[in-house]
């Protein structure tokens, strides 16, 4: 057998439309907070600036942090709802390659990504006991998912999500039945 | 004595005829035109006469050269004139272009090329944009920030099924009986 047929003997299982795992969402999840967070701060930042540079009034001067944190709550909240009704995912989500449907695999409407974005706090609020079901639930959803009836799928855009090639191989000589199989296309 | 008398004779008839003669055909030369005499002039035949090897082992080349003036000759050259009257295509007909190739030393010929002299007077941004470099490096960018991002993420659903394969044992369900994704979708990326 030759190098490379060797190589094309273990085709990558595709998983395009597979609910997303636990590692998946916490990475885009890590991703979103990073991404609020830095340019909530760069934008108060750059706020506090032009209002001295006008008012001659500094926005730091919120000593007991309620209006920032107010803000912080507002800008999350505009950046994963606008994300999430226009694209079906936070940019967060888009870069792990990751997409929220509707629970039976439609596109995502503005209602249901209205509702998913309120009921996203439920989830953190008792300790995090609300994202418990993305490891546990069968489809992991989170409570958010569930009030909001929605699930979370791979999605890599253009391209199809695949897993790697070894642990293709693993898993289709172990548990073939629980992924579907398809060489690539370009072989 | 006689013949001393008789030679002296001689001498002044002759002498007299001489004058006579010089007389004579100074009046005739003037009297003449030139033209009618060239006209009886068979210039054929006396060019048929004149041994021309001998005229020119006579003739010093490079003494003649040296009398000739060659910038005020180009100067009375009409190059314009010259040219016009020139059918270039007819020219260019006539030159076996491969035979006149096969004569150029191309090494020779490059290496007196002043590249950076060439370069300047060419303008290289259009050129490449012309060409579709920029897309070229756009689109092959694009490709390796997205293999990259791809490798990541195969990284990361990896995990995923790790960690899914390790709860499914925890909480002893069959793997088989999971549901892998939205009905929908499945069936539109199946197999």
């Amino acid at each position: 057998m030759s190098h490379s047929d060797a190589w094309h003997a273990v085709p990558r299982l595709r998983v395009t439309g597979h609910y997303a795992g636990v590692v998946s969402r916490a990475a885009s999840a890590a991703l979103d907070v990073a991404i609020i967070l830095g340019s909530f701060t760069a934008g108060l930042a750059g706020l506090d600036l032009l209002s001295r540079m006008v008012f001659g009034a500094s926005l730091a001067r919120d000593e007991a942090g309620v209006l920032s944190t107010v803000a912080l709550a507002l800008w999350a909240f505009l950046y994963v709802y606008l994300s999430m009704a226009i694209a079906g995912r936070t940019l967060g989500k888009g870069i792990v390659g990751l997409r929220v449907v509707a629970a039976d695999g439609s596109t995502l409407s503005g209602r249901r990504a209205l509702i998913r974005t309120l009921c996203l706090p439920l989830s953190a609020l008792p300790a995090g006991a609300g994202f418990v079901g993305i490891i546990v639930q069968r489809e992991h959803r989170a409570l958010h998912d569930l009030l909001a009836g929605t699930a979370v799928v791979y999605d890599w855009g253009g391209r199809v999500a695949e897993l790697p090639g070894p642990l293709s191989d693993f898993l289709a000589r172990k548990a073939g039945a629980e992924y579907s199989s398809r060489p690539p296309a370009d072989g | 004595m006689t013949d001393g008398t008789e030679s002296s004779e001689s001498r002044r008839s002759k002498g007299r005829l001489g004058r006579m003669a010089a007389a004579v055909t100074g009046r005739v030369v003037e009297t003449i035109d030139p033209d009618t005499v060239i006209d009886h002039v068979d210039i054929d035949q006396l060019l048929d006469r004149i041994d021309a090897d001998r005229f020119l082992d006579k003739v010093d080349i490079n003494r003649l050269l040296d009398r000739v003036d060659v910038n005020r000759l180009i100067d009375r050259v009409g190059v314009d004139a010259l040219l016009d009257r020139v059918d270039v295509n007819q020219l260019l007909d006539r030159v076996d272009i491969d035979r006149l190739m096969d004569r150029v030393d191309m090494n020779r010929l490059l290496a007196r090329v002043d590249v950076d002299v060439v370069l300047q007077n060419v303008d290289l941004e259009a050129a490449v944009r012309r060409a579709g470099v920029p897309e070229i490096v756009a689109e092959s960018t694009g490709r390796v920030a997205g293999s990259a991002l791809d490798l990541a993420r195969r990284q990361i659903v990896g995990l995923d099924v790790v960690v899914d394969r390790i709860i499914n044992r925890i909480l002893r369900r069959d793997p088989g009986e999971q549901p892998m994704g939205p009905a929908a979708l499945v069936a539109e990326h199946a197999p």
